[in-house]
């Protein structure tokens, strides 16, 4: 199959750009202060933009009873823990667990 | 980014130690790829796509939506343009994240900075740019340890996927395994949030993110949505470095801005 060869490369190509051009030329320049201050909230604005769909409209419309999707109540408790413990493999692993019990006992 | 962080973790320098500390902090994110990646090689195989494609699609692409995406493109028959215009779109939000590591990377040459960028991706990202800011930029085999391992775990995944996808079926909801990232990305974000204009940037990429979500930029929502609400943190951030006190949204001017204003200094220094 010479177009999936052809898909692949292409593909390839145009997300490692936008992964390597600032890296490349940003990583030794002064950067202007309000380019800066911009950046330093990049990290926030991406994770908040990820999760929110994720939790809120996990199937592509707004949905939040816990039957259709317990995802978003078990954030709740998760965003608890998260704040309490500040701890990565803490949240994760309870979380997994809170969400795995969760569908055990409702059979979802 | 402080000098002496760095130069403290340069002295305890140990290139295996560094190495099993980059792959264990890279286990969320193992945790997570192993199944998706599955999950990719599963729908690469129903698609049409041989094994070899959809490995090489994890080996050189590596970005998960948009493999996802491409998959079900092909399925539906779309051309290579559209779909390579597709993933273009997608994958365009590691502009920000790479431009977000940049000034942390002045010590890597070009060669690692290549390396380093090619395997950027929402996971690593997130990881990485907590650990930069709160304890400096850790060894480059420990950055490397941690980005390879990850992208290990998702090639890993897509081969048992494509292999195996039509012979066994594999429950990851049973142990909610496909929310191992989504808690990540939960644990990264509260991490993140260190005063109330954070809380604010973050409220304000969530509302814009699901806004955009919903009316159907499924491609373009991440970036519109950080763009956004960054460049509102950055106004609203010069504007109460300024000494604007009357501005109620930046808490007040507490101290915390102008201790980030001597952290930002520093680093202007050391670059």
């Amino acid at each position: 199959m010479p177009e999936i060869a052809l898909l692949v490369l292409l593909t390839s190509v145009v997300t490692y750009i936008p992964r390597l051009l600032p890296v490349l030329f940003l990583s030794r320049r002064k950067l202007p202060k309000s380019v800066v201050f911009f950046l330093s909230y990049v990290p926030v604005a991406v994770l908040a933009a990820l999760l929110a769909p994720t939790l809120f409209a996990p199937s592509g419309a707004v949905e939040l009873a816990l039957s259709s999707n317990p995802v978003f109540w078990v954030s709740i408790p998760v965003f608890v823990i998260a704040l309490r413990t500040r701890n990565l493999f803490a949240t994760v692993l309870s979380g997994m667990a809170i969400l795995a019990l969760l569908r055990y006992f409702l059979n979802l | 980014m402080t000098a002496e962080k760095n130069e403290k973790e340069n002295k305890a320098f140990n290139p295996l130690k560094g190495a099993l500390a980059g792959t264990v902090r890279a286990v969320p994110i193992i945790l997570g790829y192993l199944p998706i990646g599955f999950a990719f090689g599963v729908l690469a195989s129903t698609a049409g796509l041989n094994i070899l494609n959809a490995v090489a699609m994890s080996v050189f692409l590596y970005a998960g939506s948009a493999q996802l995406i491409s998959v079900g493109m092909i399925a539906s028959g779309a051309t290579v343009a559209a779909i390579t215009l597709t993933v273009f779109m997608v994958n365009l939000r590691h502009l920000l994240m790479s431009a977000y590591l940049a000034p942390y990377l002045g010590r890597l040459n070009r060669w690692q900075q290549a390396l380093f960028s090619y395997e950027i991706t929402d996971e690593s990202f997130a990881v990485h740019s907590i650990h930069f800011r709160k304890n400096g930029v850790p060894p480059a085999n420990q950055l490397f340890a941690l980005n390879h391992s990850a992208h290990l775990a998702w090639i890993t995944g897509t081969a048992l996927g494509a292999w195996l996808g039509g012979l066994l079926s594999f429950d990851t909801e049973a142990f909610g395994i496909d929310y191992a990232l989504p808690a990540m990305f939960i644990a990264l974000l509260v991490m993140q949030l260190e005063k109330r204009l954070h809380v604010l940037v973050a409220l304000l990429a969530a509302a814009l993110g699901l806004a955009f979500y919903l009316l159907g930029m499924s491609q373009l929502y991440i970036i519109l949505a950080t763009v956004i609400a960054a460049a509102a943190g950055a106004i609203l951030h010069s504007r109460e470095e300024n000494g604007a006190t009357t501005l109620d949204l930046a808490g007040e001017g507490e101290p915390v801005s102008s201790a980030d204003a001597g952290e930002q200094k520093r680093g202007d220094d050391h670059a």
